[in-house]
């Protein structure tokens, strides 16, 4: 049992290590090299895992020669569009201009129903509104609205609105989080007075608070004991 | 790119080391082999003290082998090995001279399998 417990943690270790090696674009939506990367690498690693006659080795080998293969094949895709597009495949145009392409969705395999389903997804229920959609290598739809029924932005009404910035959390779990300070620019004296301001004498107290650049903040204070 | 690199240089020393391993197989392998067929040829001849000390030897040289052969050879690889040599030590100790051949054949092919299984040949490949 031992042995058991040494190998999975051997082989989780090798695992993550190749997930953070292979790098973000493994976690979310996997292109077809990626994809199979991710099919074979899980079968690999349980292998040794469940059969204790089986050398480590014989899992860790063929992890490390994908691990190879796909940050080559990445490395290629990035070096070359001609390689880019053998590995990955091109972006299917399926709707041009509000019309739909049938020659790109049956090339693609591509149903309507998956199409009213893809455009559902995104918030879209009028096939009339969509001007373009295009049918990308990972296997998600983008699309592009008509002007008409693309959402105002405030340029279009010359309005003037401020920058958002991005809020860091200051305070987790009733502890000052410096770093999360540090970055909006601010310091625990400015915590302390942002603190007294919304009725909060003591960080202890607030179980989530995050901040901006310009200073807005949000505080949820620490849910008491028995609630959910 | 110095991922690309680093990845590149595991991959590299990985082949390298592939290649170290079939070497090195193939070296333990042709030794028990021969010391099989040696203690086989004693055996016809009733020398029954060479033979033992070629099979002892050849038990020996596995044994030593151990921690490599466990960190490549499946376990039901190592055991069939093991028991090849064992079957042939048996047969020596029990003074039968037709049994020694056939165990000698055993160790010869049992050596065989394993040396084969890792050299690069189409038929280990597919």
């Amino acid at each position: 049992m031992a042995i058991s417990i040494i190998r999975t943690l051997i082989l989780y270790g090798i695992m993550v290590t190749c997930m953070r090696v292979m790098g973000k674009r493994q976690l979310g939506e996997l292109e077809p090299a990626e994809l199979v990367v991710a099919i074979l690498i899980s079968d690999l690693a349980a292998n040794p895992l469940q059969d204790l006659g089986t050398p480590l080795a014989y899992g860790i080998i063929p992890v490390m020669t994908l691990l190879f293969c796909e940050v080559m094949l990445s490395f290629l895709g990035m070096k070359s569009r001609a390689a880019r597009r053998v590995i990955a495949g091109n972006p299917s145009v399926i709707i041009e201009n509000g019309e739909i392409n049938r020659t790109e969705m049956k090339r693609n395999r591509y149903t309507l129903d998956e199409l009213s389903e893809h455009l559902r997804k995104s918030g879209i229920a009028d096939f009339s509104v969509v001007k373009h959609a295009t049918l990308e290598t990972d296997g998600t739809l983008s699309t592009i609205l008509f002007a008409a029924d693309a959402p105002t932005t405030p340029k279009q009404m010359s309005l003037t609105v401020d920058e958002t910035e991005i809020p860091y959390v200051v305070i987790s779990d009733g502890d000052v989080i410096q770093q999360g300070l540090r970055k909006v620019g601010f310091d625990e004296r400015w915590l302390a007075k942002r603190l007294r301001e919304n009725g909060v004498a003591d960080a202890a107290t607030v179980f989530l608070m995050t901040a901006d650049r310009n200073g807005k903040t949000y505080i949820a204070p620490m849910p008491e004991r028995g609630s959910k | 790119m110095k991922k690309e690199i680093i990845i590149s240089v595991l991959f590299a020393v990985m082949i390298a080391v592939s290649f170290v391993n079939i070497a090195q197989l193939s070296k333990l392998t042709t030794e028990l082999t021969r010391d099989a067929e040696l203690a086989a040829d004693a055996a016809q001849i009733e020398d029954w003290t060479a033979a033992e000390e070629h099979a002892t030897r050849a038990f020996r040289i596995w044994k030593d082998h151990s921690a490599y052969t466990q960190l490549v050879l499946r376990h039901g690889v190592i055991e069939q090995g093991e028991n090849a040599i064992i079957g042939l030590l048996t047969d020596i100790y029990s003074r039968d001279k037709g049994r020694v051949l056939g165990s000698a054949e055993a160790v010869r092919r049992s050596m065989e399998s394993i040396a084969t299984v890792e050299q690069v040949r189409i038929g280990s490949v597919l």
